[in-house]
C-alpha cells in the first residue's frame, strides 16, 4: 500500500515535474514577477508616461494632443525664467548642497561612528531629523532667524551690535534669498545617504585597521583614505547618487521662505519649482513633462559620473 | 580704484596743462574734452561745449558775490548775487527826513545786500527782486510756474513772491515766508536756569527745491541728517536722503567692548572728530526724482533719490571730489561742476558722457574758470556757469556733436522712437567712431528692434560686455528656433545609433579591434603611448606618482610637450574664448606666456632646491615630469571650457564658473599630492615645503631681476667707456 502511493507520488510528480505548468511556477521570472510588478507600476510606468507626455499638450481635461518635440524647443527658445534662473539655481545648488553636503554627511557619519553607541543614536536623531521635517521647519526655524524685521534673530542681533542701521530684508532680497536657500539645503542635507554611510562605517572590520597600522599607517587621515572610504565603497555610493538626486529634485524652499508664489524675481527657482508651477497651478502637463523629462536627463548623467567615481569597476 | 586713480591723473593734467599753456589744436577752446569708454577708463574726445559768451556786467554794475544761478522753465535767467551795491536813501529815524551822510555828503548812501538779478533768453535784464527782509546773505533762489522761491540763509528763511507780477510788471510781491520750522527739533532747549541744556537742529537753507505738490526740499548748510522735507507751509515733515555716516572700524569694535557711559564720554569726544558728508547742492527732474551733489564723497557724489529715497545711481559712478553743484538738463541729463572748473554731463542712467573745462587762477581766460559756484542749463542747452571769483557768468554753447546726441536721448528715452535715435547714433559715429556711448546706444536701438546681430556688431566695438551678452542671448535664441528640432532629432538619432553599436559590438567585438590597433601604435611610439598615459594618470594619480617616480613610466620630453600644448591652450584661450568672459582688450599674450614659463622653471628648480635638503626624495626629472602630469587638468578641461563658452551668455555664467572650478581645484588637489608623493612627504610637511618652495620663488625671482636690472647698467657702462675709446 505504501509503496503505491509513493509510486503514484512519484508518477504524479515526474508528470507534474515534466509538465509547463512545472515549468512557470519554477522559472526565475515568476520569483521576480512581484517585483517587476511592482517596479514596472510604480517607477517605470509613470517614467515612460511622462516622457510620452512630454511630446503632447495635455490640460487633464481634454485628451493630449501630439505636439513632436514642440514642447522642448519652447522650452529652450522662449522659456526665460528656466533658462535664465531655473537652469543656472538648481545647478549651482546642486554643485554647492550636492558636493559640500555629501562630504558634509561623510565627515558626520564619521565623527558618529567615534562616539559610543547610545549617545550616537540621540545624535543620528538629531542630524537625521532635519530632512525629513524640511518644509515644515522652514516656515517656524528659518523664517524665525531671518524674518525682515528687527525682530529676527539675525536683524536684533546685528542691530544690538551696531553692524546695521536698519533691518536687512533677508527673505525679500533676491541677492540674500538664495544663499540662504543654500544654507537650509546643507542644513538639511544629512538624509539617508547620511545613515548608509554611518551603516558602512558601523560595518567596517575592525581587524582592517589593527592590519593598517601594523602595515605601517601613521595617523587618522591615512586611516580614511586607505581603510575607511575603499571599505564602504557601496554606501559612498549610494549617499552620491542620494546626494544628486536629493539636490536636483529640490523645490518650494525659496517660495516658503519668501511667502506668495513665487520668490522675488525668481531668486532660487528650481527646475522643480518650474515643473511644479506648471503642472498643477496651470495644468499644463505636457510643458511639465517635458521640465521633468530635462531634469531626468540631468540627473542620469550626473549618476552615472558618480556610478564612474565610486563603482565597484575600474 | 583704477577709476579714481585715473580720475585724479585727470584733474592735474586739467589743472596744470591748461593754466600754464594751452595747445589749442583744434579748436578755440582752452581745454579737451574727455569722454568714458565703457571700461570707465577716460578718453579724448570731439569737443562738446565751446565757451562763447561772458556776462560780467548788467547795467554796468558787475557782480560782487554770486552765489547761484537758476534757470526756469520760461529760459528767465535769475542770478543771486548776496554783495550787490545798492544805494539807499538815509532816514533820519527821529524827524523821518533823508539824512545827508556826515562823512560822504550825499543823501544816498552805498551798501551790499543780497539781490536776485533776473535776465530773459537773451541775457537782457527785467528786473531785480530784493526786499527790506533780505539780509546780506541770500544765497539761492527756485522758482515754479507762478512762484520764485529766495532762500536767505542768516535769516533762515525762505521768501515766496508772486512770479507772473514780477515778470510782467517788475512788481515784487511777497507772498509768503517760511521761516525757520516751529518743530521741537530744530529749537534750543533751556533748563530752568536759562542754560541751554540741547542745542536744536542746524536749519540753515542754502538750496532747496520744490515738487509738484509744493513740498520743499531744504539743503541745510549744516544738515547732518540729509535734506530737510517740509510741506507747502514750512512745517517740517521728515529728514531725506542723507549720506550714510562713515564710523570707523575701530570705533565699531571699540563700541562693543565698552560700557554705556564710555561710550556716551566718548561718543562725545569723537563727534566733533567726525566727518559728516552734507550735501552741498540738490535738484529736482520733471518726473521728481531729488538729485543731491556731496563735495566731499568723490565715488559717487550724485545721488538720485525717488520719493522713497532710494538712490537710482550707480555705487561706482564717475565723479570727482569737490562737487559744488548740479543741474538737471532737458533729457534728464544730469550737469554737475567741481569748484576747480571742470563741468562734467552725465547721462539719465548716471553713465558719463563728457568731462570738460579747466581752472586758470591768473588770468580769466574765457571758457576757464577760477571758483566756479553754481550751474545752470537753459532749454536749448547752453550751459551758464557762475564763477565767484572771476565774478562773472560764462556761457558755453553746445556744439553740433553735444546737440545731435541730446537729439538721441530725447528720441531714445523722451519718444521712444528708436529708429530716430538710431539714425542720430549713426550720424555721431561719422563724427567720431570712437565714441562707446554712441556705439551703446545703436547697440540698444538696435536690441529693441530684435536685429541681434548688428547690436552685437555695436557693443562689440564699446566693449559692452552686458550688452554683449544680451545681444548674443538674442542670436542664441533665434538659431535655437529655427534649428531645435533637427538638433532633438539628431540626439535621438545619435542615442539609437549608440543603443544599435551596443548589441552590434557584443557581436563583433568592434571595439578590440579598435583597442589592438591603438596598442599596437602605443608600442611604437613612445610619445603617442605617453600621452595616452594622462588618462591612466589622471583615474589613478597615486599610482601614477608612483609609476613616474620608480619605473619611469614618462620621458622628459613627453613633459616639455604637454608644457608645449599647455601653452598653446592658454594662448587658445585668450584667443578664442567668448569674449564676454575672457576681455580681448589689453592681454599681451606673449608677456603673459613668458611669465607663466618663467614661474614654471622657478618652480621646478625653487621646489627640487627646497626639498633636496628636506629629505625629499625626487629627481629634478621626477619633479619636471609629475608637475607635468598634474596640470593636465588643464590640458583636458580648457578647450571644453572655450567651446562651451561660445554657447554661453553671462545669464549661465555659473556654468563657465563650474568648469574653471572643477579644473582648478582637480589641479591643486594634484599639485598637493604630486609634491607629497614625489618626495614621500607627510600632509604637514608637504604644506611647508610648498611655503617654502613659494619663498624660494619669491627671492629668486628677486635676485634675477636685480642681476637684469644691474647687468642691464654693466652693459651700459662698458657700451660707454668702449664708445669713449674709440671716440677719444
Amino acid at each position: 500500500m505504501k509503496m503505491k502511493i509513493r509510486q503514484f507520488y512519484r508518477n504524479t510528480h515526474e508528470k507534474y515535474q515534466s509538465s509547463k505548468l512545472y515549468k512557470i511556477f519554477n522559472h526565475p521570472m515568476t520569483f521576480l514577477f512581484p517585483y517587476i510588478l511592482l517596479f514596472f507600476l510604480i517607477i517605470l510606468l509613470p517614467t515612460l508616461i511622462s516622457a510620452v507626455l512630454s511630446t503632447t499638450y495635455f490640460n487633464t481635461i481634454q485628451a493630449p494632443t501630439f505636439r513632436s518635440f514642440k514642447n522642448f524647443v519652447d522650452l529652450f527658445t522662449f522659456d526665460t525664467v528656466f533658462l535664465q534662473k531655473g537652469i543656472p539655481n538648481t545647478f549651482k545648488y546642486a554643485i554647492i548642497v550636492g558636493s559640500f553636503g555629501y562630504i558634509l554627511s561623510f565627515l558626520l557619519a564619521w565623527l558618529l561612528a567615534q562616539v559610543t553607541p547610545r549617545i550616537r543614536t540621540i545624535y543620528t536623531l538629531c542630524i537625521y531629523s532635519p530632512s525629513i521635517t524640511g518644509p515644515v521647519m522652514m516656515g517656524v526655524v528659518w523664517k524665525v532667524l531671518f524674518s525682515g524685521d528687527q525682530a529676527g534673530y539675525i536683524n536684533y542681533t546685528l542691530l544690538e551690535l551696531g553692524f546695521i542701521k536698519e533691518p536687512i530684508q533677508f527673505l525679500q532680497n533676491p541677492n540674500l534669498l538664495f544663499p540662504i536657500v543654500i544654507i537650509i539645503g546643507l542644513w538639511g542635507s544629512a538624509g539617508l545617504g547620511f545613515l548608509a554611510m554611518l551603516a558602512g562605517l558601523l560595518n567596517i572590520d575592525r581587524s582592517l585597521y589593527e592590519a593598517a597600522y601594523i602595515d605601517g599607517i601613521k595617523n587618522r587621515w591615512q586611516e580614511i583614505f586607505y581603510i575607511t572610504i575603499p571599505s564602504m565603497k557601496p554606501q559612498m555610493l549610494f549617499g552620491a547618487v542620494m546626494a544628486i538626486v536629493g539636490a536636483f529634485n529640490v523645490s518650494g524652499v525659496a517660495t516658503a521662505l519668501s511667502g506668495g508664489q513665487t520668490p522675488p524675481q525668481y531668486a532660487g527657482w528650481m527646475i522643480m519649482d518650474h515643473a511644479l508651477d506648471f503642472g498643477f497651478i496651470r495644468y499644463e502637463m505636457g510643458y511639465a513633462s517635458a521640465v521633468t523629462v530635462i531634469l531626468f536627463a540631468i540627473v542620469i548623467i550626473f549618476n552615472r559620473i558618480s556610478y564612474r567615481l565610486f563603482g565597484e569597476n575600474d | 580704484m583704477k577709476k579714481l586713480l585715473t580720475l585724479i591723473i585727470m584733474v592735474f593734467v586739467c589743472v596744470f596743462t591748461f593754466s600754464l599753456d594751452v595747445q589749442a589744436t583744434n579748436t578755440n577752446a582752452p581745454y579737451y574734452t574727455y569722454t568714458a569708454d565703457s571700461n570707465g577708463n577716460l578718453i579724448k574726445t570731439t569737443e562738446a561745449y565751446t565757451p562763447s559768451k561772458q556776462i560780467n556786467k548788467i547795467n554796468d554794475q558787475s557782480f560782487e558775490l554770486l552765489q547761484h544761478i537758476y534757470v526756469d522753465d520760461e529760459d528767465y535767467i535769475y542770478i543771486t548775487d548776496s554783495k550787490a551795491i545798492t544805494y539807499v536813501e538815509q532816514i533820519d529815524p527821529e524827524t523821518g527826513e533823508p539824512m545827508i551822510n556826515p562823512n560822504t555828503g550825499n543823501v544816498v548812501e552805498k551798501r551790499y545786500v543780497g539781490k536776485i538779478i533776473v535776465l530773459d533768453k537773451n541775457y537782457q535784464f527785467v528786473g531785480e527782486i530784493y526786499h527790506d527782509d533780505f539780509s546780506n546773505f541770500i544765497t539761492s533762489t527756485f522758482v515754479t510756474k507762478d512762484k520764485i522761491y529766495v532762500v536767505d540763509l542768516t535769516n533762515e528763511s525762505i521768501f515766496i513772491f508772486n512770479k507772473e507780477e514780477f515778470i510782467e510788471n517788475q512788481k515784487i510781491q511777497l507772498e509768503q515766508t517760511i521761516t525757520k520750522p516751529t518743530h521741537p527739533i530744530f529749537q534750543d532747549q533751556y533748563n530752568d536756569e536759562g542754560e541751554r541744556v540741547v542745542n536744536g537742529y542746524d536749519y540753515r537753507p542754502e538750496h532747496i527745491v520744490v515738487d509738484s505738490m509744493g513740498n520743499i526740499y531744504v539743503q541745510g548748510k549744516k544738515s547732518k541728517n540729509g535734506l530737510i522735507m517740509l510741506d507747502d507751509d514750512g512745517s517740517f515733515m521728515t529728514f531725506f536722503g542723507g549720506n550714510p555716516l562713515r564710523i570707523p572700524i575701530i570705533d565699531r569694535v571699540r563700541r562693543f567692548f565698552l560700557t554705556e557711559e564710555q561710550e556716551d564720554k566718548l561718543q562725545r569726544e569723537t563727534d566733533q572728530k567726525i566727518i559728516h558728508d552734507i550735501p552741498s547742492n540738490i535738484a529736482i527732474d520733471d518726473k521728481g526724482y531729488i538729485y543731491t551733489v556731496t563735495s566731499s564723497i568723490p565715488t559717487n557724489p550724485i545721488k538720485k533719490f525717488n520719493t522713497s529715497g532710494r538712490n537710482f545711481f550707480k555705487k561706482d559712478m564717475i565723479g570727482l571730489s569737490n562737487m559744488t553743484s548740479i543741474w538737471i538738463g532737458e533729457y534728464n541729463n544730469v550737469f554737475a561742476i567741481n569748484n576747480q572748473g571742470l563741468i562734467l554731463e552725465y547721462d539719465t542712467n548716471g553713465n558719463l558722457l563728457f568731462l570738460f573745462g579747466g581752472m586758470d587762477a591768473t588770468n580769466s581766460r574765457a571758457g576757464l574758470l577760477n571758483l566756479p559756484v553754481s550751474i545752470a542749463a537753459t532749454s536749448d542747452d547752453n550751459l551758464l556757469v557762475a564763477d565767484q571769483a572771476n565774478k562773472l557768468i560764462q556761457v558755453y554753447t553746445p556744439t553740433e556733436f553735444t546737440n545731435i546726441i541730446h537729439e538721441a536721448f530725447e528720441a531714445y528715452y523722451n519718444d521712444g522712437d528708436y529708429e530716430e535715435s538710431r539714425e542720430k547714433w549713426e550720424y555721431i559715429l561719422q563724427y567720431n567712431s570712437l565714441f562707446d556711448y554712441a556705439h551703446i546706444g545703436l547697440g540698444n536701438s538696435y536690441m529693441r528692434d530684435n536685429e541681434y546681430h548688428d547690436a552685437y556688431q555695436e557693443y562689440y566695438y564699446a566693449n559692452d560686455y552686458m550688452g554683449l551678452s544680451d545681444a548674443y542671448w538674442g542670436i542664441r535664441q533665434d538659431w535655437m528656433r529655427n534649428n531645435l528640432n533637427t538638433v532633438i532629432l539628431i540626439i535621438v538619432l545619435l542615442l539609437i545609433t549608440r543603443v544599435i553599436y551596443y548589441f552590434l559590438n557584443k557581436k563583433y567585438q568592434y571595439s578590440k579591434s579598435i583597442g589592438e590597433r591603438i596598442n599596437g601604435i602605443r608600442r611604437k611610439n613612445q610619445l603617442f603611448d605617453e600621452m595616452l598615459y594622462i588618462f591612466r594618470f589622471l583615474k589613478h594619480p597615486f599610482d601614477g606618482f608612483y609609476e613616474i617616480k620608480r619605473e619611469n613610466r614618462v620621458s622628459m620630453m613627453t613633459s616639455t610637450f604637454i608644457y608645449l600644448l599647455l601653452g598653446i591652450v592658454i594662448i587658445l584661450n585668450y584667443r578664442f574664448t567668448n569674449v564676454v568672459f575672457v576681455p580681448k582688450v589689453g592681454i599681451n599674450i606673449t608677456y603673459e606666456l613668458f611669465i607663466l614659463g618663467f614661474i614654471l622653471i622657478l618652480w621646478v628648480v625653487s621646489n627640487y632646491l627646497v626639498c633636496s635638503i628636506n629629505d625629499g626624495e625626487g629627481s629634478i626629472k621626477n619633479v619636471y615630469n609629475a608637475t607635468a602630469y598634474s596640470l593636465t587638468p588643464i590640458l583636458i578641461i580648457m578647450p571644453f571650457i572655450i567651446v562651451m563658452s561660445h554657447v554661453l551668455t553671462l545669464q549661465e555664467y555659473v556654468f563657465y564658473q563650474f568648469g574653471y572650478l572643477l579644473m582648478s581645484i582637480w589641479t591643486v588637489f594634484l599639485f598637493f599630492f604630486m609634491i607629497k608623493d614625489i618626495h614621500n612627504y607627510s600632509v604637514r610637511k608637504t604644506i611647508g615645503v610648498i611655503l617654502k618652495s613659494m619663498f624660494t620663488m619669491l627671492i629668486l625671482g628677486l635676485f634675477l631681476f636685480v642681476v637684469f636690472a644691474l647687468g642691464n647698467q654693466m652693459i651700459e657702462v662698458v657700451k660707454n667707456i668702449i664708445g669713449e675709446l674709440i671716440n677719444r
